[in-house]
């Protein structure tokens, strides 16, 4: 109710819904958040009813940290709602958090990124969790667009572009031209993927059982995708499997590589399979001017040299990779506020 | 001749805070480091993936021919790779040389609408209904005439009253005799109420025969029904005569609007009178000593501010004080009509 009337006072979003991290961009004002997807809930152990603890950066810090009455979700997995719910109250605090006034409960317009392997009943679960949160419209576009867009690509040319976007869930990588997508393929292999690969490797070989967090961490600091001269080694405690006591072990970048081996060949054959189906034109165009990465796993070691390598083709990492989709959202929403009839280029649905 | 070239190179450092005060442009300082590294043109191509063309436009800073900044900045951060050169610095120069920062602007191919068409035809809809409102006014402008409409807001409590009164009328059968002049009620063209009624009980003219117990006992009654009546039958006790023959006259409606009333004041005196239909006939202040002559359909319904200073001529007949003045006050309404008899 009153939607209208509060959407006078809310600013149009643009929210780049990913499993890692949510990113919001406001309409004039730029990215004005930036947090990871991570939900604390707090179960009453008396009445048994569960409330929202903490979320965002806050909840990131509790992630296995907690005690049993407190769990913390990513309701989000490989790009999609897994918990409805959560992602629902989730969103609500992140637009609430964005909007400074209170006096109304905001009911912005809002634009999300969404995978474009998502299925149908995905898409519908994100615009039905937008709705719930407040927006009084939601626009749906598909995820490597608007990373194009935010990367500056000039989607609106006659000529191919590639992008290739490595999220927290899934890698996406299209093939854009006149503000269409040619071809979009997606693997469910992203930044997860690599904690994860991280986590066995450390447990298969090491005898050594780490967190999530402690993952991350390996593979921010000496995590690559490509052998190089220089190899660099890092610190890590964990709890050894035989003995149940914590150790302290170093891992040097090498072992990472090759743990991360399996899901940096799972993006490479997707790129490959894009290069395939790509049709003859805009793969001379693509050729010519190069592969553009986005995304948090553009920030990877190297990433761009091994995609080099593998396909043959100039890469090119984007500025500030992790915001495009956001920052592209945002400009689509800009030419929204133009023209609204603009959004039929981009929109999904 | 080192002498020369080693103290000024080793002197040489860029301006605070400026990066692009190298003496050189940055297309320039890449071509120089590459030739001093002993690198081919096509050989940095081929490593760096690319065609040699934009290595060329490249050293040669036609970076408007290269396209998007994303691609530009992504081929000179894997050139300055190559050359083993500050990648950031190089980056610093080529926005530097850029001027422009900004983003290219979004453009979207709108699908070409037939948008004028529903356009020009939504505007046809609306002069269509605007000279169809203008039409109606126009057609309609005598019905909004201020007079018309106040008489159809007290239209209608008027006939009511006028319906309740009929029967109470003919009920009491209270008739008060009004002095006649028959020559002129023979010449009037009477009403149909009076004519029909007239002719059965007075077959005789006009003097008072014991036969017309009617009239008669009309002739008394006031002492003993004294209440100023509201509501007056006016009989037609001398028109006797010219009954048969008005009986024709009867069926036509225009007789209806004959009636005619004389009023006198002798005195200020407040007035005003309404017909049948419930048109005000007058309205107003009459001044003392003043007369005002009205016709129109009867009944009429009239209201006097001063009752006792008026006289009251209804079709040439003089209508008797006590119909109308009232026993408290001077303010007086009452319906006057020609007698309907049963």
């Amino acid at each position: 109710m009153f939607k209208w009337l509060r959407g006078k006072f809310s600013s149009d979003l643009s929210i780049d819904l990913g499993t890692a991290n949510t990113l919001i961009y406001v309409r004039g004002g730029g990215i004005v958040l930036n947090e990871p997807s991570v939900v604390a809930i707090y179960q009453d152990p008396v009445r048994g009813v569960r409330t929202i603890a903490a979320v965002g950066a806050e909840a990131k810090r509790m992630l296995g940290r907690t005690p049993s009455n407190l769990s913390t979700i990513r309701p989000l997995k490989d790009g999609v709602i897994a918990d409805f719910t959560v992602t629902e109250k989730m969103l609500q605090h992140f637009i609430r958090k964005v909007h400074s006034r209170k006096f109304f409960n905001p009911s912005p317009r809002v634009l999300v990124s969404v995978p474009c392997g998502s299925t149908q009943v995905e898409r519908r679960a994100i615009r039905e969790s937008a709705l719930g949160a407040g927006a009084r419209v939601v626009y749906l576009i598909p995820e490597p667009m608007a990373a194009a867009i935010g990367a500056g690509i000039p989607v609106e040319e006659a000529r191919g572009s590639m992008v290739l976007d490595i999220g927290g869930g899934t890698s996406e990588v299209a093939v854009i031209s006149l503000n269409g997508i040619v071809y979009a393929g997606a693997v469910r292999i992203g930044g997860d993927r690599f904690d994860e690969a991280i986590i066995n490797y450390v447990r298969r070989n090491f005898g050594v059982l780490i967190g999530e967090p402690t993952a991350e961490k390996i593979k921010h600091e000496i995590g690559s995708a490509y052998p190089t001269s220089e190899v660099r080694e890092i610190e890590i405690k964990g709890r050894n499997l035989a003995e149940g006591v914590p150790r302290s072990f170093t891992l040097n970048s090498n072992e990472i590589l090759e743990a991360l081996q399996e899901p940096l060949s799972g993006i490479v054959s997707a790129v490959k399979m894009a290069l395939e189906a790509t049709p003859p034109e805009l793969a001379a165009d693509v050729a010519d001017r190069g592969i553009v990465l986005t995304g948090g796993g553009a920030l990877m070691r190297d990433i761009d040299r091994l995609l080099m390598e593998e396909t043959g083709l100039n890469v090119v990492v984007a500025e500030d990779p992790l915001t495009c989709v956001a920052r592209g959202g945002g400009r689509v929403l800009e030419l929204i506020a133009k023209d609204e009839r603009a959004i039929d280029a981009f929109a999904i649905e | 001749m080192s002498m020369h070239t080693t103290p000024i190179t080793a002197a040489f450092t860029p301006p605070p805070g400026v990066i692009g005060a190298y003496p050189e442009s940055l297309g320039a300082w890449l071509a120089e480091v590459r030739a001093s590294n002993g690198l081919e043109l096509r050989e940095v191509a081929r490593q760096l993936r690319l065609n040699p063309t934009i290595i060329q436009a490249i050293e040669a800073d036609d970076f408007a021919r290269l396209g998007a900044s994303v691609f530009v900045r992504g081929y000179l951060s894997r050139y300055a790779q190559l050359l083993e050169l500050p990648e950031t610095e190089v980056l610093d120069r080529y926005r530097q040389q850029l001027n422009d920062t900004q983003a290219p602007t979004l453009k979207v191919v709108l699908p070409i609408q037939r948008q004028t068409r529903v356009r020009d035809l939504r505007g046809l809809l609306y002069l269509l209904v605007l000279g169809g409102i203008g039409w109606a006014a126009v057609e309609h402008l005598d019905d909004l005439n201020p007079s018309r409409l106040t008489a159809l807001w007290t239209g209608k409590p008027q006939n009511s009253s006028q319906t309740m009164a009929a029967p109470t009328t003919a009920a009491s059968q209270v008739q008060y005799p009004f002095q006649t002049q028959p020559s002129e009620a023979s010449s009037e063209p009477l009403t149909p109420n009076q004519a029909p009624p007239a002719a059965e009980p007075a077959p005789s003219p006009s003097l008072p025969d014991p036969d017309l117990a009617p009239a008669i006992a009309v002739w008394q009654p006031p002492v003993s029904t004294p209440e100023p009546a509201p509501i007056l039958a006016v009989s037609g006790v001398g028109t006797a005569p010219a009954a048969p023959t008005l009986s024709v006259n009867n069926t036509s409606p225009d007789s209806e609007a004959g009636a005619k009333l004389l009023l006198e004041f002798s005195n200020d005196c407040w007035v005003e009178v309404k017909d049948a239909q419930g048109n005000i006939l007058a309205s107003g202040m009459m001044r003392a000593n003043t007369a005002r002559t009205l016709s129109g359909a009867t009944p009429f319904k009239v209201t006097l501010g001063n009752a006792p200073a008026a006289r009251i001529i209804f079709d040439d007949r003089l209508v008797d004080t006590t119909v109308y003045v009232p026993r408290r006050g001077t303010v007086s309404r009452f319906t006057l009509d020609r007698g309907d008899q049963p």
